[in-house]
C-alpha cells in the first residue's frame, strides 16, 4: 500500500491519538504514584484521591483505544490491526512523528505497569501488616514470624 | 454547683487532641480500611488488564 495522502492524514490523526493515550498513562501514573505514596503514609483521603484519578485516566483511555480503532479500520480495514505490524501495510518507512509516538506509548505503557504491579504489593503488605495489628491487639502478642512486606513496599520508599 | 469541685468552670478548658510536638500516636497503616485497600487493589486490577491490552495492540505481532 502506498503512503498517499489518505494515507498520510491517517497516520497523523493516529499519531494525535497515540500522543492522547501517552498523556492519559503518565496520568494514570501520576495516580498510582500517588497512591503508594497515600498507602504508605495512611493517607486516607490521599488513597481515595488517587482512586478517583485512576478511574478517570482509565474511563478517557477506553475512549482514546476506540478511537484508535476507528482510526485503523479507516487507515488499514482492521480495528484490530497491531500498531507494531502497520509497517508491512505500507511500501514506505511510517512517518517519524508516528513511530516516535508509537515508541513513547509503548514505553510509558510498560513503566506504569510495572509500578501499578509495586502498588499491588504494596496494598497487599498494607492488608497483612493490619491482619498483624489486629491479631496483636487481639493476643496481645504478635505472630510468631515477622510481617514479610514484599521487597517493593520497601524498597525504593 | 457541683459537688466538691467548686470552680471547675472557671479553669481554662485544654483543647483535645495531641500537643504540638508530641510523638505521634498514629498506628502505622491503621486509617486504611481493608475496604479502601480492596478497592485501590480493584482499580489497579482493571489499569493492569488495560495496560496490558494496550500493549498487547502495540507490540504483539503474532497470534492472529
Amino acid at each position: 500500500m502506498d503512503l498517499d495522502r489518505t494515507a498520510l492524514r491517517g497516520f497523523a490523526d493516529l499519531t494525535l491519538a497515540l500522543e492522547r493515550e501517552h498523556r492519559l498513562i503518565e496520568e494514570l501514573s501520576g495516580a498510582i504514584l500517588q497512591q503508594r505514596e497515600a498507602v504508605v503514609q495512611g493517607d486516607v483521603p490521599g488513597v481515595e484521591s488517587s482512586i478517583r484519578l485512576a478511574s478517570r485516566a482509565l474511563l478517557t483511555l477506553q475512549e482514546t483505544r476506540r478511537l484508535r480503532a476507528t482510526l485503523l479500520h479507516r487507515l488499514v480495514g482492521d480495528p484490530a490491526q497491531p500498531l507494531a505490524d502497520l509497517d508491512s501495510h505500507f511500501d514506505g518507512t511510517l512517518p517519524e512523528k508516528f513511530v516516535a509516538a508509537r515508541r513513547r506509548v509503548r514505553g510509558s505503557a510498560a513503566e506504569v505497569a510495572s509500578e501499578v504491579w509495586r502498588n499491588q504489593q504494596v496494598l497487599l503488605g498494607a492488608l497483612r501488616e493490619r491482619d498483624a495489628l489486629l491479631r496483636e491487639l487481639l493476643t496481645g502478642s504478635r505472630p510468631t514470624g515477622p510481617v514479610e512486606l514484599p521487597p517493593a513496599a520497601t524498597a525504593e520508599g | 454547683m457541683s459537688a466538691g469541685w467548686p470552680g471547675q468552670a472557671d479553669r481554662p478548658v485544654e483543647a483535645s487532641g495531641p500537643r504540638p510536638g508530641a510523638p505521634s500516636t498514629k498506628i502505622p497503616m491503621g486509617p486504611l480500611d481493608p475496604t479502601l485497600i480492596h478497592r485501590a487493589r480493584a482499580i489497579n486490577a482493571d489499569a493492569l488488564r488495560a495496560i496490558d491490552d494496550l500493549l498487547d495492540q502495540i507490540t504483539d505481532s503474532g497470534g492472529r
